[in-house]
């Protein structure tokens, strides 16, 4: 494998290499045809964050495009992680979303495989699934350091038998990421696969929300004896809860979440769920930045823009 | 490893003996159609009797076994062989639910796959000969919605006996008149005697300075610029990443959008982003095939086809909301256009196709190279005879050809363009051919703009913006 280091250009990564914890937020961009909504939801988060990480039709909902979306913030001013799922397009649609997100000023990527459409609201679409997000990984690292369109087949040219590579001018910087669930970690499967990965050419894993700190601790042992560590920056995803109910709601149908029993019983019994919601995130947040090998946070925001900011408030979080 | 793209895809067997045989006798399968429908309506009582774990797979092995031998039947459950002429729209390696596509070669065979007579020709010969035909329209008119792929395997049959048929649906259509557009080219296209757009093939780049200015020459003539989506079945920058750059600068692009690579949920999230970028203008393609391009092993997804992208997109404009209802806060507000090729070789049924296109949303139309006014004229006397010049502003498309070799190759390679002997052969005995192109260019251009209903030019000239300065100029269209 080529060697490889992520590119500097992206200032998370200089604050990952520098050893710095950041902190970022995970949204889904509007079901709107403007942009008034979604950046005023970022500019409330700008001064505590480092990047918005915005995802892709998220739960196999249609909302508006996380490359248009990240245009626009980084139009003003914010820096973005690009999540790309595999579901919605061909590896021709892939590439060139790659392509133009390079042209955007997008480093950051996360490759997932996405929910089945059956998860979402448009049911009755075909689902794509033509490369596995470990292939889309290769194709957006080879872009990075070959500097090409990556094609496994060859045409006939009237000059011949021709590759169909072809080369990018200006090349791609891309700092790869996958999406990891801690409770998964340690059987078989799940090493192999995060080996592939990381084989691949991925830099960062962010994990699936985790609301067990000792999960999180057991899961980096094992990426330590997976002799993985000390090659991936790992970010770890919390989100203040609102409510038992939503809290049961995220545990049922969000892939990979994790909420223990107790942390739903010291939501449900609060006098104040909100507040005991952000009291709980600020807690596990606190130990998480403590806790040798996490390199960054990640909130994931579902209808708690406030608490959110709450937390980033009380943790002291600061972007730069 | 690597594994050999061959332009040649050996087929061993004759492909669909029983399925042609199916389309020349569509009256046969109306008529059993129509006996056999209101049968199985009639089974529903007795069927319901039995358990539906042993009617489900029954049902549905009588019918994938029966309709797989006369149709070809993929199964797909959303069965709309009677709206079809008896072809199955399924076989259509596009899988176009409203066709045919663009790319009929000249011998009436599919782009994609040379040795296959194109499905849709044969539907719309089967629906000829079907009576419906004569008695209540032709039912081959009729927007196909698009294609539900959760029934995908299930029974059409069981759908009907439960009377859940979708052919009620895609009747019951709202004809809501469109409001103004606030596009830029709208305006240009209703206020100037002729509009110029022009094809933009950008570099493979991600270089932003160097996106801008590929288009820069271009937009020195022309009204706007549309950003190719993919072209050829080959990879190349986003359109929507390139419009993103243009519309920053101030231009007023035209995005395409092509159904092979992506499915609904990525196109409507594309579409709502554009939307929040201040991209208007959106041309609706179905897409070249996969095998055509620089990654013949990708997926070809055609989950919708231009005709139903053209729908979903004005559903989300006029109604502020997808098609399954769910509303849109801040609705999109595009102007929508579609393709259409005057060289096809029956232009009786390329003018329905158009027709279709416009009844479910465009606005404008972009026509394919032609370079043959006599062609040009009988499908545009067709075209304007139905009235549809008034519905839909209508730009040809032109370019130059830079050498008889080239146009050779073009008329050799590229599916559903014609080009004449004649022209081919001026090409060759020119002593500039390249100079010889452009006026060959700039005399269709003028031959064109003589004809009633055209509103304007769409200009091709692959990665050559100096020959689409020339071109306008010695038109005398801009100076």
């Amino acid at each position: 494998m080529t060697d490889y280091s992520p590119p500097v250009q992206s200032p998370l990564v200089l604050k990952l290499l520098n050893g710095e914890t950041t902190f970022t937020v995970e949204i889904s961009p509007p079901i709107a045809g403007s942009k008034k909504s979604l950046l005023d939801q970022a500019e409330s988060l700008k001064p505590y964050i480092d990047a918005i990480n915005v995802t892709d039709n998220a739960g196999a909902s249609v909302a508006m495009s996380n490359m248009a979306a990240s245009a626009l913030l980084i139009a003003n001013g914010h820096e973005v992680i690009l999540q790309l799922n595999c579901r919605d397009q061909n590896r021709i649609g892939l590439m060139s979303d790659l392509l133009g997100a390079a042209a955007l000023g997008i480093n950051n990527i996360i490759a997932v495989r996405g929910d089945d459409p059956e998860a979402g609201d448009h049911p009755h679409a075909k689902p794509v699934f033509d490369l596995k997000s470990h292939e889309l990984i290769r194709t957006a690292f080879e872009m990075t350091t070959n500097g090409i369109v990556p094609a496994h087949t060859m045409k006939i040219a009237p000059s011949g038998i021709q590759s169909n590579t072809k080369s990018i001018d200006e090349p791609p910087h891309f700092f790869i990421g996958a999406i990891d669930v801690p409770s998964l970690a340690g059987n078989e499967v799940w090493a192999s696969r995060l080996h592939k990965k990381v084989a691949s050419g991925i830099r960062f894993i962010q994990t699936q929300s985790c609301y067990d700190v000792e999960f999180v601790r057991r899961y980096l042992e094992i990426l330590e004896d997976e002799g993985l560590a000390e090659n991936l920056f790992i970010t770890v995803s919390n989100s203040p809860l609102v409510s038992a109910q939503s809290a049961i709601w995220v545990k049922e149908n969000i892939w990979g979440a994790d909420i223990p029993d107790e942390v739903i019983a010291r939501i449900r019994e609060a006098k104040d769920p909100v507040e005991e919601g952000i009291r709980i995130c600020t807690e596990q947040v606190k130990e998480l930045v403590e806790m040798p090998g996490v390199a960054g946070i990640n909130l994931i925001e579902r209808q708690n823009a406030e608490s959110i900011s709450a937390v980033l408030q009380e943790i002291g979080a600061e972007n730069g | 490893m690597l594994k050999m793209a061959s332009a040649d895809t050996a087929i061993i067997a004759p492909v669909g003996r029983l399925r042609s045989w199916s389309v020349r006798h569509a009256r046969f399968w109306e008529i059993m159609y129509q006996m056999f429908l209101p049968l199985l309506r009639f089974a529903r009582p007795i069927i319901t009797l039995f358990p539906d774990a042993f009617i489900r797979p029954l049902t549905t092995a009588v019918e994938r076994s029966l309709k797989a031998t006369f149709f070809d039947c993929n199964m797909c459950g959303d069965c709309v062989l009677s709206s079809t002429g008896m072809s199955c729209p399924m076989n259509c390696p596009k899988s176009i639910r409203n066709g045919p596509c663009g790319g009929v070669r000249e011998n009436g065979n599919c782009e994609v796959e040379p040795d296959m007579r194109c499905v849709w020709l044969d539907a719309w010969s089967g629906a000829a000969k079907m009576q419906n035909a004569a008695k209540n329209g032709w039912q081959i008119n009729t927007l196909q919605t698009p294609l539900d792929r959760s029934l995908d395997g299930q029974s059409s049959w069981l759908t009907v006996m439960n009377e859940n048929a979708h052919d009620t649906a895609a009747t019951q259509k709202v004809v809501s008149p469109s409001k103004p557009s606030t596009s830029p080219l709208f305006k240009k296209l209703n206020e100037q005697s002729v509009t110029l757009t022009a094809e933009y093939n950008p570099p493979d780049t991600t270089d932003p300075s160097k996106i801008l200015a590929g288009a820069q020459s271009l937009l020195e003539v022309c009204d706007a610029v549309n950003v190719v989506d993919g072209a050829g079945g080959n990879t190349h920058i986003s359109s929507l990443s390139v419009c993103t750059l243009l519309a920053q600068a101030g231009h007023d692009p035209v995005m395409q959008i092509s159904c092979r690579d992506k499915n609904r949920i990525a196109i409507q999230g594309e579409a709502l982003g554009a939307a929040a970028l201040g991209i208007k203008n959106i041309l609706c393609l179905t897409g070249d095939g996969i095998n055509a391009g620089d990654q013949p092993g990708a997926k070809p997804v055609f989950d919708l086809d231009c005709s139903t992208l053209l729908g979903t997109l004005k559903t989300m404009r006029d109604e502020g909301q997808f098609t399954t209802g769910k509303p849109i806060d801040t609705p999109p507000d595009f102007y929508l256009g579609a393709t259409a090729n005057p060289s096809a070789i029956e232009p009786e049924i390329e003018v329905e196709r158009i027709a279709k296109k416009i009844e479910a949303g465009a606005q404008f139309i972009q026509t394919q190279f032609c370079f043959d006014p006599e062609v040009f004229q009988l499908f545009f006397d067709r075209y304007t005879a139905r009235g549809l010049h008034e519905q839909a502003k209508f730009l040809v498309g032109v370019g130059p050809l830079s050498s008889a070799k080239a146009g050779l190759w073009m008329r050799n390679n590229i599916a559903g363009i014609r080009i004449p002997d004649s022209l081919l052969e001026r090409l060759e005995k020119a002593h500039d051919q390249k100079a010889e192109g452009i006026s060959i260019c700039v005399e269709l251009i003028e031959a064109y703009l003589k004809m009633d209903g055209i509103a304007g030019l769409h200009i091709m000239a692959f990665q050559q913006p100096d020959k689409v300065t020339e071109i306008v100029r010695r038109a005398g269209l801009r100076t």
